[in-house]
């Protein structure tokens, strides 16, 4: 479990991270979600324990991260508490993907035959013994990710995981997620591809601006206001939008023949065009995605004017 | 599922007494970081070969100048400061594998996962200075002491004999060696302190060859502490009346490695 109480970090004048309090429990994938620049990697270099927050604190298993100045809290490893990938190309590109882990191995009292079965479990098998320098962005993701396991921890963090993955490798990934939470991990990962997130996770903390803006299953940020939409153009919008209307839907009209109807489903919008004899240019239902939500989400937030058309529709805002 | 993630059995616990556990666990860390890169042998190898090397050259070339000389100045060649010439060159390639050793983990971001798995930054350090100067010296010894012999056998293959006791030579050869060592725990603290190969290593060869840049900015006085002259005075036999002899110049280096060690200890407390 990793609890996060009233996180702040500020960088002179400049609040990075302000307030932020979540808990990612054991047992799912909790996605951390944020445009660039929302203080995703400065919360998760505070939980990693490699940046001191300026106030507030972060248990892992309900312990304190070890600090700078001791070599260990407790009697437990850190590898062994905390499993983290936070940037793959961190790695001295001279050495051996495999002697890479050999001496993180080493350094936590982990059994050097973990290094080869993790080279296994993230496919990268014989890759394991090339110089890193030579290996693409997705070996050496596979590789940060191997890493984050040898010390088989309760909690797992990623920043970005799927960041140079290709399609197998990302589904490759999601299947991996999903097991080392059915295995009762707490799985905390960052993203700013919602639809990744919202694939993999159970639970969401979405962060803007260095303050969370939501904290909530990810089925109940799908359900956003706004709902389903069916989307319909036609050549008589005026006697649709009534007829529509009296048939209890909510319709917004752009005046070019274009209606946005909530509230009633694809099929009686066209039978209602028609029994009016409206000719239909189109008729398609929108389902909320994940992005307009997160748009909402973090539009609402700082209630700056966003560029898109599409989020101004989905807010319902008029500006 | 042909793997598993879990395999609790080969996981065993720092156990009671962490401390001392995790320090030899800590060097043996960094002891496979060092051996596993290319670039550690290929410098250790180029150092001591180019030591030897350099001394074959400059006996030769010490004994051309002396050849026309009488014999007053051909008993005044010093065989070790003529056949350990090679140590300045030693010293900044040792000196700079030391620096590369952390300033290239702050360089790439992996010294987030060396704090992550040990998050005592003092300890890291610790460890790196220890295998850092024992490396150094398992090199430098070996190749100073075939240095001076290599050295002392073209000295005399060209007319020159020397009548340094066996005593002062491997005095001498210790000593060399020591400021060696001394030179790769500076290197490793400009290392933590620049947090990048190329700074560290133009600060690293200031330190070593920057003695008459550096002697310039000076007083006559204070000459002597400069690490470059501290350096030359360490390799030598015949200190002149302005110099320290090999011990006080090694301590002078010593103090010079412990400040910067002391500063770099402090810098690593900062984030990245």
């Amino acid at each position: 479990m990793i609890e996060v109480h009233e996180l702040t970090r500020r960088y002179g004048r400049h609040t990075a991270v302000d307030g932020v309090s979540f808990i990612a429990h054991p047992g799912r994938v909790t996605g951390f979600l944020g445009p660039n620049g929302a203080g995703k990697s400065t919360t998760m270099r505070m939980i990693a324990g490699l940046s001191r927050p300026t106030s507030g604190r972060v248990l892992i298993g309900g312990r304190e991260r070890p600090t700078a100045r001791g070599l260990t809290a407790d009697r437990v490893p850190p590898l062994r508490a905390l499993g983290a990938l936070l940037d793959p190309a961190a790695v001295d590109g001279g050495r051996r993907g495999a002697d890479h882990l050999r001496w993180m191995a080493h350094s936590n009292g982990i059994d050097a035959r973990r290094v080869g079965e993790m080279l296994d479990l993230v496919g990268l098998g014989q890759a394991g013994s090339a110089r890193v320098g030579t290996c693409s962005l997705g070996m050496r993701q596979r590789l940060g990710i191997a890493g984050a396991l040898l010390g088989d921890p309760p909690v797992l963090l990623f920043d970005e995981p799927v960041n140079g993955l290709d399609p197998d490798g990302i589904l490759w990934f999601r299947h991996l997620c999903r097991r080392l939470a059915g295995e009762g991990r707490t799985v905390f990962l960052s993203s700013h591809l919602m639809g990744e997130v919202a694939l993999t996770a159970d639970h969401l903390v979405v962060i803007d601006a260095g303050r969370i803006v939501a904290d909530a299953p990810v089925a109940e940020i799908m359900a956003a206001p706004s709902g389903r939409r069916v989307h319909v153009a036609t050549e008589s919008p005026a006697e649709l939008a009534a007829a529509l209307g009296a048939a209890g839907a909510d319709v917004e009209a752009d005046g070019a023949g274009r209606l946005t109807v909530r509230g009633l489903d694809a099929a009686t919008v066209g039978r209602t065009a028609t029994r009016l004899g409206a000719v239909l240019l189109e008729l398609t239902t929108a389902e909320t995605s994940l992005e307009e939500a997160f748009f909402g989400l973090t539009h609402a937030a700082t209630d700056d004017p966003l560029p898109t058309a599409r989020s101004h529709a989905l807010t319902g805002d008029p500006t | 599922m042909t793997t598993t993630i879990t395999s609790p059995a080969r996981l065993p616990g720092a156990g009671p007494g962490s401390w001392p556990v995790g320090r030899a666990r800590l060097l043996r860390a960094e002891w496979t970081k060092l051996r596993t890169l290319r670039s550690t042998w290929i410098t250790l190898a180029v150092a001591a070969g180019s030591s030897v090397g350099l001394a074959h050259l400059n006996a030769g070339a010490v004994a051309a100048r002396s050849a026309g000389a009488g014999a007053a100045d051909r008993a005044a060649v010093d065989p070790a400061n003529t056949a350990l010439v090679g140590v300045v060159l030693a010293t900044v390639l040792v000196g700079a594998l030391a620096a590369r050793c952390i300033a290239i983990e702050y360089a790439t971001g992996m010294i987030d996962v060396t704090f992550m798995a040990a998050p005592s930054r003092a300890a890291v350090l610790e460890a790196k200075a220890v295998l850092v100067a024992l490396m150094a010296v398992a090199v430098a010894l070996p190749a100073n002491g075939l240095s001076y012999v290599v050295g002392v056998a073209a000295l005399r293959s060209a007319g020159v004999e020397t009548s340094a006791p066996v005593g002062d030579a491997v005095g001498a050869i210790l000593s060399a060696a020591g400021a060696v060592a001394l030179f790769a725990l500076i290197g490793l603290a400009l290392g933590a302190l620049t947090r990048r190969p190329a700074a560290a290593n133009i600060a690293l060869a200031v330190l070593v060859l920057g003695g008459q840049i550096l002697a310039a900015a000076v007083p006559t006085a204070a000459r002597p502490y400069l690490p470059s002259a501290a350096l030359e005075a360490s390799v030598s036999l015949s200190p002149g009346a302005a110099r320290f002899g090999p011990a006080a110049a090694l301590a002078v280096l010593a103090l010079y490695a412990v400040v910067l060690l002391a500063a770099a200890a402090r810098a690593l407390r900062s984030d990245r």
